[in-house]
């Protein structure tokens, strides 16, 4: 750049301070010679270091400075000393000198660490006693003192163990870090600090300046269209709700509608609805979260319907699980392990309302499984669900459903494997194709609803395409999250960075 | 989920047919039960609880045999009337339904003892 036009962008503070400027400077030195204030210069030199005027070499140096019981010490002496004057006439016990000395029980012990330490005393049958090197310490004065005397002090020109000594003793000294900062001019630098600088150029456009037409006689300063702007975060997403979002909008543009409930369910419709067995394994506590309060919740008025198919099978033709089934244990209250409830629950509704079939329905939501948390599992998460509900409605409808969503959500390679679920028959498995790992990865269970299910719900036997898809797993394959707890996470720097492109 | 080893060479021998690994991983995958490692002489697959037939390399094989067309169709057993009884309790209320056998002339080794326990 041309020297005059650097000039010309020259902040009045940069200016002002430039013909002070040499190598080696620091700004306490620079606050004197100009008379700026120091947070003008240290503005200054960061932007004229931008502009490649100059460079700053920062140095960080400790500085050693008196602690609270260091200035104490002073005056009283060290515990040490204080000790060692005790003894001075003649050896006594250990009990008597603590008694006598106005140390505390902390600083004493120190104090005779210390000195059997530097062997300065013997302690015989609980009796203390000076040596010779003890006589001499008497008499001068101890390292630790002289140190003391010398505060403050860079810590580089202090004897180092006796410093590190000094540290681990309460409040003695303290530490400061001084960052020291000098400047050294480029080529580019030392021209501009020769050259004479008008400090006269307009700064702003004012009406004043119109009407008196000073913009005739006088120079406006340049902008500089590389000086580093503060950056600026605008509002963002998270990016888990971001995938919820999308998702939703895949199943929306599929003319889905969106089913939503609560969280606390009861056992009934979360299990018994969808024909898991009482004494099924994932009704166990090791598996499903109950509440203590209110441990229960009401039953349907249709509950008997499932009863029946439970113990015998119902209408159905099925011969139920056999057993009897307790409504006492229906009523429990969960948190709901799967959004499956929430498309037995629309089942119902379809029949209360009298809603004309076919139908098409979707949610997204949080469930809860007990695990312990970790980087790979978590208590609580989101699952995508799913229900067509139509009578000339079959397996291959369903897979090609699921095709469809897997490759709006860019994965296109895909495969079902036969799989067993306690509600669904015929089942699948839903497979995904990880490219990178070069392996199968299990996303999600699909099927046709049992008419075990089915019939107590809508009073008829209708095929129901379900599904259930586990939506963390993809979330932490796009996004290349490592540890799942980070999906529900605010870390701000994440958050910022995160690229939001689904696909 | 229970997962199972499996002597691949024993399975292999059981279903009677030449198969690389990664065929037979596919193939299994596809039978609905997931494998988890397949090395150079164990297999672990994931079965389901709804599957206990699968539980051992002679039942494993023979599902996959009629799911690889090697030998189809339903297997049938000789089964003998016994002079035992099972007495099932009043008291068991959840499914009161039990089914037993008497199986002889076997010869126990450790790979038997063992196919045994995992079951």
């Amino acid at each position: 750049m041309q020297l005059e036009e650097v000039a010309k962008q020259l902040h009045p503070l940069e200016r002002k301070l430039l013909p002070y400027l040499q190598d080696g400077m620091t700004v306490p030195g620079l606050v004197q010679k100009s008379g700026m204030q120091e947070v003008e210069i240290t503005r200054a030199l960061q932007w004229l270091e931008n502009k490649k005027i100059l460079t700053r070499n920062k140095t960080v140096t400790i500085l050693v400075t008196l602690g609270e019981n260091g200035k104490r010490y002073l005056n009283e002496g060290l515990p040490e000393q204080q000790l060692l004057k005790e003894l001075e006439k003649k050896p006594r016990s250990i009990l008597d000198v603590k008694e006598s000395s106005r140390l505390t029980h902390e600083e004493f012990t120190i104090a005779l660490g210390t000195l059997k330490n530097q062997q300065a005393i013997t302690i015989t049958q609980g009796k203390l006693d000076l040596t010779k090197k003890g006589e001499e310490l008497l008499q001068a004065k101890t390292p630790e003192q002289q140190l003391l005397e010398q505060l403050p002090r860079p810590a580089a020109a202090l004897d180092k163990n006796i410093l590190e000594a000094l540290k681990k003793r309460k409040d003695l000294i303290a530490l400061e870090e001084q960052t020291t900062i000098t400047i050294q001019l480029t080529p580019l630098g030392k021209q501009l600090t020769k050259i004479k600088l008008t400090t006269d150029l307009l700064e702003a456009v004012t009406p004043q300046l119109i009407q008196q037409q000073q913009w005739k006689t006088k120079a406006f300063r340049s902008y500089d269209l590389q000086a580093s702007v503060p950056a600026l975060s605008g509002g963002k997403k998270h990016f888990t709700t971001h995938t919820l979002e999308y998702i939703r909008n895949i199943w929306k543009n599929l003319g889905f509608e969106e089913m939503t409930g609560t969280k606390v369910q009861t056992s009934f419709w979360n299990f018994d609805a969808l024909f898991t067995p009482q004494d099924h394994p994932a009704r166990e506590l090791h598996d499903t979260y109950y509440l203590k309060h209110p441990a229960q919740g009401k039953l349907p008025g249709f509950w008997k319907e499932v009863r029946a198919v439970h113990e015998q099978g119902g209408k159905t033709g099925s011969k139920g699980w056999g057993g009897p089934w307790n409504p006492e244990e229906a009523k429990r209250n969960v948190l709901r392990t799967h959004t499956t409830c929430l498309s037995v629950q629309t089942l119902r509704k379809i029949k209360e309302e009298r809603l004309s079939l076919p139908r098409k329905y979707f949610s997204v939501g949080k469930v809860f499984r007990n695990e312990t948390l970790d980087w790979k599992h978590l208590f609580e998460f989101y699952q995508t669900e799913g229900i067509v509900v139509d009578e000339h409605a079959n397996l291959q409808h369903l897979l090609g459903y699921l095709k469809t969503f897997f490759t709006a959500m860019g994965h296109d390679k895909i495969r079902f494997r036969p799989g067993p679920f306690p509600y669904t028959h015929i089942s699948v498995e839903v497979d995904i194709w990880h490219p990178t790992r070069k392996t199968w990865v299990e996303f999600g269970g699909a099927g046709i609803f049992r008419p075990e299910v089915v019939e107590p719900l809508l009073g008829k036997f209708v095929p129901v395409l379900a599904w259930g898809l586990g939506i963390d797993r993809i979330s932490v394959e796009h996004y290349g999250i490592k540890d799942l707890r980070e999906m529900y996470g605010n870390d701000l720097e994440q958050l910022r960075t995160m690229n939001l492109q689904v696909r | 989920m229970p997962k199972i080893t499996f002597n691949k060479h024993t399975l292999l021998k059981n279903i009677g047919k030449k198969l690389s690994d990664d065929q037979l991983a596919d193939r299994m995958a596809m039978l609905g039960t997931d494998v988890e490692s397949i090395s150079k002489d164990a297999i672990e697959v994931e079965v389901f609880p709804n599957r206990p037939d699968l539980l051992s390399e002679q039942g494993f094989a023979r599902a996959l045999k009629t799911f690889l067309g090697v030998r189809k169709g339903l297997q049938e057993y000789k089964v003998n009337p016994s002079t035992y009884k099972v007495i099932v309790d009043k008291n068991v209320m959840m499914r009161p339904y039990t089914v037993c056998a008497v199986v002889k002339n076997i010869q126990f080794t450790d790979e038997r003892i063992k196919d045994i326990m995992q079951i």
